[in-house]
């Protein structure tokens, strides 16, 4: 760990997200690559909650931090999506794997309407259904064509919509087509994906799906940052996911590449939607 | 739980788009999930007064919906609370414009989706607004009592509504899961000859051939050409 912000994790601040369980979170953010995220973002974020002495305020203030500066386009954020860019058409050109939670993706889908035409808008009940419809269970497979969610999105009017309106994580599979031989039920271990309160705990409590999407050339994708993390402690730079303890004994340490960028459309699902 | 202090209307009104976690769900979901999993009542307790306290005439569209959507995931939506909320929009949301009658409608729907027992198909005759505003949220709602009248206003919307077809297909898996294969089937063949763009025509063949429903449809159009509206059946004739 480099020493020159060891003085700061004496702060009341630090000894709260350490004393909470929070201390890989810190070593991530000190252990970061400076030439991303550099070493006055690092001194602006320990100055920030350097005093803080409740762990409500500590934990309300990263939310802030790490959403600085509020309500502007991701390029004009302070602190997200400041990883390196990957160069090169390749990643332009395969599928990328997006795991997300069932609720997310609903709750996304109506959202998709809400601007277009408020007044018809489906509830959250009958949205679930209609992921439902599309969803398919990967250990028995299915005949339905996988663009077959795609073609419905575009067909209900919201193809052009946004999939998030947050930075997307994705990865990447041992092939162009990402789930290729991927245990794609494991995927939340092998992803090492947070529970609700960004630790291993729990992690599987909510029900969750995944697809492939191919990401345009005109977005960015860029390698995840601690600040990209925010309040987290499973995640660990490096490139790669880090695979929770649970799956460790099945594929050991191995993780895949793992990227960060603006929301792509709905346009750009190239997969079956899988439930996990 | 790390976050006991929730502060719901902080949350709604200013949070609700923060960032939680690398699969994009947002701050105020994961403050829902948390309840959700809560044992305590005491936590429990204080969101749903937190929830009876809040000015909901302040709040967007979109605000209303992360609302119901909130209390959808946290599942805090007990009888009581639905109970609240319908006499909240006794008060509230009567003002008869086009927003105010869609925000009540999505707050009925939500009601109605839980227990139908709290309105009556005539309250929802007598919700001209909704009906006015928002007519495929009113229809919705209504689908919860008698789906031959949400077939009779469906035809309606279809010759009215630019987007009915768009709206339509969003609504077809929740019908089918209300309702069945059979009596969807009678409503598409019914809604069909007011299809009058050919696109339109083949993304419901399409759709209801997805989603298992055998329409049969040229045999229909034979049989029902009667019932088409005079101008519709020019077209009709004009591009088969």
């Amino acid at each position: 760990m480099t020493k020159k912000y060891n003085h700061y994790l004496n702060s009341h601040g630090c000894k709260i997200l350490i004393s909470s369980g929070y201390e890989k979170m810190l070593e991530n953010i000190i252990e970061d690559d400076e030439n991303f995220i550099t070493e006055k973002m690092k001194t602006e974020f320990f100055e920030f909650i350097k005093d803080i002495n409740d762990e409500p305020e500590v934990f309300k203030l990263l939310y802030e931090f790490f959403d600085t500066p509020k309500n502007v386009p991701f390029n004009k954020k302070k602190y997200s999506l400041k990883g390196k860019i990957i160069d090169g058409n390749r990643i332009h050109s395969i599928e990328l794997g997006r795991v997300t939670r069932k609720s997310t993706f609903s709750i996304i889908f109506i959202n998709a309407f809400i601007k277009k035409i408020p007044d018809a808008i489906i509830s959250i009940n009958d949205s679930e259904t209609v992921i439902d419809k599309f969803l398919i269970d990967p250990l028995f497979g299915t005949n339905i064509d996988s663009t077959l969610f795609c073609e419905y999105v575009k067909d209900v009017g919201i193809g052009g919509e946004k999939i998030a309106s947050y930075p997307m994580w994705t990865f990447e599979g041992y092939d162009d087509k990402v789930f290729e031989g991927l245990p794609i039920k494991d995927l939340p271990c092998i992803l090492g994906l947070p529970g609700p309160e960004g630790t291993e705990k729990n992690y599987k409590s909510d029900k969750r799906i995944a697809f492939s999407i191919i990401v345009p050339s005109k977005i960015d994708v860029k390698k995840p940052t601690s600040f990209d993390a925010g309040i987290n402690t499973v995640w660990r730079p490096g490139g790669k996911t880090k695979p929770h303890n649970e799956c460790y004994k099945k594929y050991g340490s191995f993780g895949l590449e793992e990227y960060i960028h603006e929301p792509v459309t709905f346009n750009e699902i190239m997969s079956e939607l899988f439930e996990i | 739980m790390k976050e006991i202090k929730i502060d719901l209307n902080k949350l709604l009104k200013e949070d609700k788009d923060s960032i939680s976690n690398q699969e994009g769900q947002t701050k105020l979901f994961k403050i829902a999930e948390l309840i959700s999993a809560e044992t305590s009542t005491v936590i429990k307790e204080e969101v749903l007064q937190q929830i009876k306290r809040l000015i909901l005439t302040d709040f967007s569209l979109d605000e209303i919906n992360n609302l119901m959507s909130f209390i959808h995931y946290s599942r805090l939506g007990n009888d009581d609370l639905l109970l609240f909320l319908k006499n909240y929009i006794k008060i509230n949301f009567n003002l008869g414009t086009k927003e105010d009658a869609t925000k009540r409608g999505i707050i009925i729907r939500f009601i109605i989706e839980r227990n139908n027992k709290l309105f009556s198909l005539t309250d929802l005759r007598n919700e001209k607004y909704l009906f006015k505003h928002a007519q495929w949220i009113w229809t919705d709602c209504i689908s919860f009592y008698d789906f031959h009248i949400v077939i009779d206003a469906i035809a309606d919307l279809i010759t009215d509504d630019k987007n009915a077809i768009n709206n339509l297909l969003l609504r077809i898996p929740g019908y089918l899961k209300r309702f069945g294969v059979d009596e969807l089937r009678e409503a598409i063949i019914r809604w069909y000859p007011y299809i009058l763009s050919v696109e339109d025509r083949h993304k419901i063949n399409k759709w209801a051939k997805q989603l298992g429903i055998v329409l049969g449809i040229s045999l229909h159009v034979n049989s029902r050409i009667n019932e088409i509206p005079l101008e519709q059946e020019y077209i009709f004739n004009g591009t088969e």
